[in-house]
């Protein structure tokens, strides 16, 4: 079940891990948000959340033996931080009242907790919370044990008896001088013995997990079973037999589920890269001050993970990290019923596993989005306006208007099928033609070409059964010509034949004309420096980011890696087709990406570079270098638009058919069609819109032809709607005095108009 | 009241039929369908507003309804009250209806022990109002807690997001008014007053 | 509830030739309905929607109903 696979990939994202700091600390102490506190100068919130796990705070920032800080991961960079200093700062400077601590409803249980030390008071403290009744017994003559010994000149006797008063105030019984003896306690439910270090008796055998002893209901710890006295310790051993205790008292298993407590290792990532060293700062001779302590706070690193969500704009634009996100995506597929609320976030990523690549764990949160598409789907559940634009795009390119499969003039079949890919034809259609023409002069004769798309759209969009068809469809074409291996110009087609089609033999396009010695051999080099953006789609073919490297040098450029490149390289924003989910986080991803380097930009995919140039990068594509001679005004070539890029395919076909078969082709609806001119300002508008020329032409063809429009008899323009698809067009437009007609304006909506027509 | 000015209540007001709240009389109806009230029960509706709730028990369910609401209004023939303390003798109700209000209360749970105390043993509690969808839980341990015993539990999630949705089309500021945070749902609840 | 645009809106029904009238129309998505006035044709029911309600209302409409 995907849902269950979903479950473990949540399993993998480490970024809720306690930091080495917490886990290493017996009671794990969340000094990531105490220094946090502190470094924010709120000390007052610091000791609040110190009190959560520490029942006395004062004593234990005075005297912890600090087992955290070996741990702290700023001890690579300048020395660990001064925790346990910070701790006690923040208990000496914080103006808080003495804290209302919550006891639940007394229960009617009684336990009896034998010696005085940190261990027992801490196991008393917990206890009596929980309701229970609780008598400390201590032989001497007050409370504390060892830490007024390990104390010296921090700890102040009234200090100690300051911070033990809580106990008093919340009910804690205490018999002095008494010397009790632990198997002959028979008014009490439960026993703690917890001598200090001073001495007692040695009692049974005791479990190391539980503390329970051979005896019902007696259970010990503390220092005696400690070779030194470790005031954290004590503190932790009170805890483990606390919980032991109300186990024990409510008749639950005391042994599950205990790994989580004492000293833990940390499996928290934290990326040390580029933390610049620090030291700490001078303490003064009564601990830090306030402005030392805020100092030394601000030196934590606030240790975390999320090195997925420092490289993805997408992550980052959610607010949360992936194990959140696959919880949320979880919950949204798993309701059956009712509302989603988690669809923008299924759709916006552009699956182009970077993710995987820099994640400590490798989790790839492409692929989690990938499949919950294809959940959607299967559950019917899928909003249509997430995708459909492009898959109408694809269907287009795959339609008789632009695709085409020939082999080599002359023949039957060929032996290489040049795949340009839906958009490089889109974009660029004369360097389809200059490829294919360069190709059968310096490689071989015997190559076709297939003009189409290889349905990656559909892959991204989720759509399992219109990728089987384009596929289905392609695979026809490609056997009728004799099953040629194919010459690739757009790793996304790539992607989608190795992983879909693995009997099918594909070469990159790149590294035919690096070997067939196409590209000049070594040109002399130039001025011009630039920076390679790898399409993510081609992240994992190192053999392809060579070739282009050769290439680009060869024509004697210089290049500048980005940060991000090759294995490593970002999604462009058009991957899974981010750019048409979310165009707001897809505008951020390309602006991020455009600005790495003020270097003009080179690449080898068609939509990466024309998306970095609508939004003013200067940037080329490899096949510029080949066939441009002004190298520098084709990288600042604007995007075309989307009716231009359906034009340009259909044009390609056009004229290919023309020269290399001399076949012209006949279009008997384009003789009644409507003729209609679009200015350029609103052309601009439309494209934005997702409104295309051909949208237009079906809803004024419509109006026309029924005479259902709407008409302004002042201006005498008309205004007319249609719906295609399950989208509803309006078109604006006036009569021309030559008969055509010109667009005023167009807007589309969803929504569909239930028309009451009246008879 | 899921909207707090005046023009946008009314606005709210005529886009729901007037009861100002996700689902109409619809999602009263389905609760009141799911109680067993007596012919003539008594029934509370505890912050009524302009009290169109209490009219439709009245006229559609045969109930002896009447209401009560924290804001005087003085064509409002109900009784101006808190919902932590109605004027309204112990065990004395068959049902007590609160919707949309619950989740405005800086204490619900008091509310909750006060709809217990004028109910009777057996008597119906109707809720309807927004919730985090992320911790429903809670809600359903509060009225646990308060002594209830819950006989319905709907999500209704859609009805906000279709009023979400009516309100963008008259071009009202549906984000301030429903608190779209993304989890933010609609249920629909019945309880039934617990034996001591 | 008025949409004002749409009342000033100049429109005729090019086919009956008669000026536009207010009218409750229902409108739907994602299998919820919803009643809007708009000006429509009172004999043969082709309505008009003004650029302002699509572009803003209803697509602020659409994405609440579709969780976007
Ligand atoms: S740097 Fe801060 S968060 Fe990281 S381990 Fe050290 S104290 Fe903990
Ligand atoms: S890289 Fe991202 S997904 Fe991987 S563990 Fe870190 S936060 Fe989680
Ligand atoms: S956009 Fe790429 S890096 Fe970001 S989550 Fe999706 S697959 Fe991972
Ligand atoms: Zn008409």
């Amino acid at each position: 079940m995907e849902q269950e696979k979903l479950r473990r990939l949540e399993e993998k994202c480490i970024q809720d891990c306690a930091p080495p700091c917490t886990a290493a600390c017996p009671v794990h102490v969340d000094v990531r948000s105490l220094t946090g506190h502190i470094a924010r100068g709120d000390f007052s919130a610091a000791l609040k959340l110190l009190r959560k796990t520490l029942p006395f705070p004062t004593i234990i920032g005075s005297i912890c033996d600090q087992p955290c800080r070996s741990h702290c991961n700023r001890s690579l960079a300048g020395g660990s931080i001064e925790i346990a200093a910070l701790e006690r700062a923040c208990a000496f400077t914080a103006d808080t009242p003495a804290p209302k601590i919550l006891v639940l409803p007394a229960r009617d249980k009684r336990v009896a907790i034998v010696g005085g030390g940190l261990g027992g008071l801490t196991a008393a403290f917990d206890l009596r919370k929980k309701g229970y009744a609780v008598t400390v017994f201590e032989a001497a003559g007050s409370l504390g044990g060892s830490i007024r010994k390990v104390g010296g000149e921090r700890l102040t006797p009234e200090c100690i008896e300051g911070e033990l008063a809580v106990l008093e105030a919340i009910g804690v019984e205490v018999e002095l001088h008494t010397k009790a003896d632990v198997f002959n306690l028979p008014d009490f439910d439960a026993v703690f013995a917890a001598p200090g270090a001073a001495g007692g008796s040695q009692y049974l055998p005791v479990d190391p997990i539980t503390y329970a002893t051979a005896r019902e209901g007696l259970f010990a710890g503390g220092s005696l079973l400690r070779d030194a006295y470790s005031p954290i310790l004590s503190v932790a051993d009170g805890r483990r037999a606390a919980i032991s205790i109300d186990r024990y008292l409510q008749n639950v298993s005391l042994t599950a589920s205990r790994a989580g407590e004492g000293s833990l290792q940390s499996c928290l990532y934290t990326n040390m890269g580029s933390v610049k060293p620090a030291i700490a700062p001078p303490r003064s001779p009564n601990g830090f001050t306030i402005q030392e302590a805020v100092q030394e706070a601000d030196r934590c690193l606030q240790c975390e993970c999320l090195e997925c969500v420092k490289v993805c704009r997408y992550l980052e634009a959610f607010g949360s990290y992936p194990k959140k996100y696959i919880r949320e995506t979880y919950n949204n597929l798993s309701i059956v019923m009712g509302v989603r609320q988690s669809n923008a976030l299924i759709n916006s990523c552009s699956l182009c596993g970077l993710c995987a690549e820099v994640c400590p764990k490798g989790l790839d949160m492409g692929s989690v989005m990938s499949d919950a598409r294809r959940i959607m789907i299967g559950q019917k559940r899928m909003p249509p306006s997430a995708h459909d634009f492009a898959l109408r795009d694809m269907l287009f390119a795959n339609s008789d208007a632009s695709a085409l499969c020939i082999p080599a003039p002359g023949k039957d079949s060929c032996e290489y099928l040049f795949f340009p890919g839906c958009q490089l034809s889109a974009s660029a259609p004369e360097h389809v033609e200059k490829t294919y023409a360069l190709l059968r002069d310096t490689f071989s004769a015997d190559v076709g070409l297939m003009l189409g798309c290889c349905g990656a759209p559909a892959d991204w969009a989720g759509r399992d059964d219109l990728l089987k068809q384009v596929l289905d469809d392609f695979s026809v074409q490609h056997r009728r010509m004799g099953s040629p291996r194919l010459i690739l110009a757009c790793p996304s087609c790539s992607r989608v034949f190795r992983r879909y089609l693995p009997e099918v033999e594909t070469v990159s396009l790149w590294e035919v004309l690096e070997k067939s010695g196409a590209a000049p051999v070594a040109a002399p080099a130039r001025e011009h420096v630039l920076s390679i953006h790898d399409p993510c789609s081609a992240r994992n073919d190192g053999r392809l980011h060579e070739s282009v490297r050769i290439i680009v040098t060869n024509f004697g450029y210089t290049i500048k890696e980005l940060p991000l490149s090759r294995q490593k390289t970002t999604c462009c924003s058009y991957g899974g087709l981010m750019w048409f989910a979310n165009a707001k986080v897809a505008r951020e991803v390309i602006d991020r990406r455009i600005r790495e380097s003020g270097d003009d930009y080179l690449t080898y995919c068609s939509m990466c570079r024309d998306l970095f140039a609508s939004q003013g990068k200067r940037c080329l594509h490899l096949l510029d270098l080949l066939f441009e001679n002004d190298v520098s005004s084709s990288s600042s070539r604007a995007c075309p638009g989307w009716s231009q890029r359906r034009e340009n395919r259909v044009q390609l076909k056009r004229r290919i058919l023309t020269k290399l078969t001399g076949e012209v082709m006949t279009d008997d609806a384009c003789e009644h069609q409507q003729e209609f001119f679009i200015a350029a300002d609103v052309q601009a508008v439309l494209e934005q819109r997702f409104i295309l020329a051909e949208d237009i032409r079906q809803v004024i063809a419509q109006a026309e032809q029924t005479g259902r429009k709407l008409v302004n008899p002042e201006t005498g323009s008309t205004l007319a709607y249609h719906k295609l698809g399950c989208v509803t067009y309006w078109v604006e437009y006036s009569s021309t005095p030559g008969g055509a007609f010109s667009i005023n304006n167009a807007y589309s909506h969803r929504m569909e108009i239930i028309e009451g027509v009246k008879s | 009241m899921l909207y707090s000015t005046a023009a946008g209540q009314r606005h709210l007001c005529a886009m729901t039929g007037g009861i100002m709240r996700p689902g109409g009389f619809s999602l009263t109806d389905r609760a009141i369908a799911s109680c067993s009230f007596p012919a003539k029960g008594r029934v509370l509706d505890a912050g009524c507003g302009t009290g169109i709730v209490v009219e439709h028990l009245r006229s559609h369910h045969g109930l002896l309804a009447c209401g009560i609401d924290i804001a005087t209004c003085a064509s409002r023939p109900f009784a101006q009250a808190s919902v932590y303390s109605l004027p309204v003798k112990t065990g004395a109700l068959n049902g007590v209806l609160c919707e949309c209000v619950l989740s405005l209360l800086p204490d619900a749970g008091r509310a909750l022990r006060e709809f217990g105390r004028v109910l009777a043993v057996d008597g119906y509690l109707i809720l309807s109002d927004l919730y985090d969808r992320e911790q429903q839980g809670c809600m359903r341990e509060l009225l646990q807690c308060c002594g209830f015993s819950i006989i319905l539990w709907e999500d209704h999630t859609k009805a906000l997001r279709e009023l979400g949705a009516l309100m963008a089309l008259q071009g009202l500021d549906h984000t301030t008014c429903l608190e779209t945070k993304k989890s933010t749902g609609y249920y629909l609840a019945v309880a039934r007053k617990d034996t001591c | 509830m008025t949409l004002d645009s749409a009342n000033k809106a100049p429109w005729h029904c090019a086919a009956c030739g008669i000026p536009l009238e207010k009218a409750k129309v229902q409108i739907a998505y994602l299998g919820s309905a919803f009643p809007v006035d708009l000006l429509r044709c009172s004999r043969c029911g082709i309505v008009f929607i003004p650029e302002e309600l699509a572009l803003t209302r209803m697509a602020e409409a659409e994405k609440i109903l579709e969780d976007k």
